[in-house]
């Protein structure tokens, strides 16, 4: 049987014996596996053939005469390049002795003489894989040390001892530490500038408590040091006797850090008037309007234009246009200071929120923040108006400016920057028809924003009333053929305008955070439901009810759940949490873990409107889930569109591969019904069977006969 | 009192001498044209080794009658010819021990065991 090994294997092997019958047995073999051979009748022969050629590998017998195995196996192992070489000794049966002389002399492996010549060629193959992983292994080290002195990284480690390491040349140059002179840890700890010891103990006890790794970065001591800043990165690699062995990577990062900082200033600033930018500005706003949130403090934005500034730019040139700018930008930021530390006592712009930025070519924007009223913002608009009017000396000419501003005020005139400053331009507009004048932004309100602030305040007044109720629309389980449970979908009792749904109100709710005390609302009255309907539709059946994902950043999810089914007499089992995949977005470990604890306590977890979203199969993987809510919008593609019932069947097939029920959502049509039941899609939701209806309704569309707990006999789906 | 001999009582006639799995893996390499070779360079050592395995009895040379029967073992079995490795083997254990008086014996088994084998190889090598 001939086995022809792959091209690939072109390695040479050096066949050394004596015995010509085995030689040409052992070459024949090797050869018809591809290999490249070079036979030797004894180890002198042997070391004549390895000075003119490249070996990789060495089959050698024990006992030949002039020079026996172990002599050739120890010389060429102290030839250059004769360590990389695989040695493999061909011995008898009982040889122990010949064994242990063949690993003594440096040989990699031993085989048995009389061995099927086959199982030798495994060996060969065996021994040349290892030393093409060795090879490889040694290229990629040479690479490695020579890419880290390249990024001047150094490395160290410190051993169990907590005192002696092993530090590598580049932390040497790095530390300024002599290539001759003994370190030890404190010899290293020495060097860090004091004021950064403190929190590198810190950083390495915190890592060495935790096994986790650590990063820090310091100064040195000296002159020289403590301009520079070296990073360390590194981790805890192992436990020697209840000991840590730390290693470490060292960088020297003084110019990474100041080109950093470089961009971060380019990023927020404008270039040539050293001004904040306008994102730089719209942040700072958003920081004013957070703390002016709910305070009754006022945030004032200013939009300023220099009045036919375009006449001075075109008649004195950009330059001086430039140096016009860069001037009364300083004028601002001065009168802004002074504002500060007038009123608010603050040390820097962004203490108190007064900041001055470019906006664009000619305009600027002025934020100020903590107005205890609105038209206080009059007169520091004057204030800055009168700075860019008074005189200024280009040259042997003297230039007077002014300036138009339009104001737009938090809360008032919008609740985000953008809205703020689109609202200041707005006004601006109106400012500049004058010339020199200041105007507020004109309505005020806008309509959208007015409508806004009705809505958000009678929602705060509905939460406090409990003007919102739950509707229950049945789920059927279809193998079963009976009522598998509901789903709880809110409605708000709307005082003046009837039953609202929720799309009319839940996207305001999430904005402003109301989601999370309606969430809250929501899970106390499913739970309140569900120990009503345990006794009257038995114990399979469970209400679901929409999270979200805010619900679990904001508040302790867990416990809110746990409190209401106690409170309610309810269980647990009885429930199932319909998560989006957009929970996964914040805080996906949060969110795993408080699934885990609904699903410890007999929870099930659906996750809803699959296919909508990202639909990434990793979420599906990660998150504990019982059931899949195939959306809608597929299942009103069945019988129509190209793909829909593919991709049905695709989504029932991946749920039931994952062990997860499919519950098919907006079930309207007996053909899809009929598709949906054929493709294994186990439960089904919609108008087909019943609309969402109150909890009374709902009691009195389900027929008699599932009432009663233990009843699950065939009844027609519809009644 | 001396070991107990490994040699057998007498050589065991067989079918064959040469074992046929072993022949039949030796066929497959380099396409046939190995085993004309081997056999032909075994055939040739075998002639010219008992020659030197007689000698080195004749003279109660032991160490050279252990080298000879060691190499003969592996050239044996590299072929397939079991019987004959084993009984070189068992005259190299002996040898090794020092131990030459059953020599003669293992040698007038091996020109027997030789014979038989000898025109099984002409019979591979005329095919």
């Amino acid at each position: 049987m001939t086995s022809a090994a792959p091209a690939a294997s072109a390695s040479c092997v050096l066949v050394v014996d004596d015995d010509d019958t085995v030689r040409l047995l052992i070459a024949g073999v090797l050869e018809d596996a591809g290999y490249q051979v070079v036979t030797a009748r004894d180890g002198a022969e042997a070391l004549a053939l390895w000075s003119s050629r490249h070996v990789d590998c060495i089959v050698t017998d024990v006992n030949m005469p002039r020079l026996n195995g172990f002599e050739l196996c120890s010389r060429v192992r102290a030839l250059p390049g004769g360590d990389r070489v695989q040695v493999l000794f061909l011995t008898g049966l009982d040889d122990y002795e010949s064994i242990r002389r063949a690993y003594e002399a440096g040989g990699n492996d031993f085989s048995l003489k009389q061995i099927n010549p086959m199982l030798l060629l495994e060996r060969v193959r065996f021994l040349l894989r290892a030393k093409q992983m060795q090879d490889d292994l040694r290229t990629s080290e040479q690479r490695l040390s020579y890419a880290q002195r390249l990024a001047m990284l150094g490395h160290w480690e410190r051993h169990a001892d907590g005192r002696t390491i092993a530090i590598s040349p580049v932390v040497r140059e790095l530390l300024e530490v002599g290539a001759d002179e003994d370190v030890h840890w404190e010899t290293l700890c020495a060097l860090v500038h004091p004021h950064d010891l403190g929190g590198v103990r810190v950083a390495m006890q915190e890592a060495i408590a935790s096994h986790a790794a650590f990063q820090f970065e310091h100064r040195l001591t000296g002159r020289r040091g403590a301009h520079r800043l070296l990073r360390h990165q590194g981790e805890v690699a192992a436990v020697e006797g209840g000991r840590p062995v730390i290693r470490g990577t060292v960088q020297d990062v003084t110019d990474v850090r100041a080109q950093e900082d470089r961009i971060r200033f380019l990023a927020f600033h404008d270039p040539l008037t050293a001004l904040p930018n306008r994102e730089s500005a719209a942040r700072q706003i958003g920081q004013s309007i957070q703390r002016a949130h709910g305070s009754g403090m006022h945030v004032a934005v200013l939009a300023l234009s220099l009045d036919d500034f375009d006449r001075v730019a075109s008649t004195m040139g950009r330059t001086v246009a430039d140096a016009v700018l860069k001037t009364l930008g300083g004028r601002m930021r001065a009168q802004l200071r002074a504002l500060d530390g007038l009123v608010h006592g603050a040390t820097r712009d962004d203490d108190a929120g007064c900041v001055v930025a470019r906006a664009d070519g000619d305009t600027f924007l002025c934020v100020v923040g903590h107005l205890p009223r609105g038209d206080a913002a009059l007169p520091i608009a004057e204030r800055l108006q009168r700075a860019i009017a008074s005189p200024l000396a280009m040259g042997d000419t003297e230039l007077t400016l002014s300036a138009s501003v339009g104001i737009s005020l938090f809360p008032g005139d919008g609740a985000t920057a953008a809205e703020l400053i689109d609202n200041a331009f707005a006004a601006l507009v109106h400012a500049r028809g004058q010339k020199g004048a200041c105007q507020f932004f004109a309505s005020e309100i806008s309509d959208r924003a007015r409508e806004r602030l009705v809505l958000e305040s009678e929602l705060r007044t509905a939460l406090q009333e409990r003007q919102f109720e739950l509707h229950f629309q049945p789920r059927m389980s279809l193998a079963e053929n009976r009522l598998s449970g509901a789903e709880a979908l809110v409605r708000w009792r709307h005082p003046g305008r009837g039953l609202l749904l929720p799309g009319t109100f839940v996207p305001l709710m999430e904005e402003t955070g109301l989601i999370v005390p309606l969430g809250s609302l929501v899970i106390e009255m499913v739970a309140g439901q569900a120990a009503r309907w345990q006794r009257r539709f038995g114990p399979d059946f469970r209400i679901s009810f929409n999270i979200s994902p805010m619900q679990f950043a904001a508040v302790d999810l867990v416990g809110a759940i746990d409190a209401a089914v106690a409170r309610a007499g309810a269980r647990h089992a009885a429930l199932e949490a319909e998560i989006t995949e957009s929970a996964m977005l914040a805080e996906p470990e949060r969110v795993v873990a408080a699934l885990a604890a609904f699903r410890e306590r007999g929870m099930r977890l659906a996750l809803d409107d699959f296919g909508t979203g990202y639909s990434s199969l990793s979420y599906l993987r990660r998150l504990p889930l019982d059931v899949l809510k195939i959306d809608r919008s597929f299942v009103a593609e069945i019988g129509v569109g190209r793909h829909g019932n593919s991709l049905i069947n695709a989504i029932v097939s991946m749920a039931g591969a994952l062990g997860l029920t499919c519950v098919a959502e907006g079930l309207e049509t007996d053909a899809q019904l009929t598709f949906l039941g054929a493709s294994g899609c186990q439960e089904v939701q919609g108008y087909l069977l019943a609309r969402p209806m109150p909890a009374a309704d709902f009691e009195r569309w389900v027929p008699p006969r599932w009432q009663a707990a233990a009843s699950v006999e065939a009844q027609p789906l519809r009644a | 009192m001396s070991a107990p001999s490994a040699l057998p009582a007498q050589v065991a006639a067989g079918p064959a001498e040469l074992d046929p799995e072993q022949l039949a893996m030796l066929r497959g390499l380099r396409q046939g044209t190995l085993l004309p070779l081997l056999l032909r360079t075994y055939r040739d050592q075998m002639a010219q080794q008992l020659g030197a395995m007689n000698a080195a009895v004749a003279a109660g040379d032991v160490a050279a009658l252990g080298g000879v029967a060691h190499s003969l073992k592996s050239a044996s079995y590299s072929i397939g010819a079991r019987r004959i490795g084993d009984l070189c083997a068992a005259i190299e254990a002996a040898a090794r021990r020092g131990d030459a008086s059953d020599a003669p014996r293992g040698c007038a088994q091996l020109a027997e065991a030789w014979e038989r084998l000898q025109p099984e190889i002409e019979g591979h090598l005329a095919r």
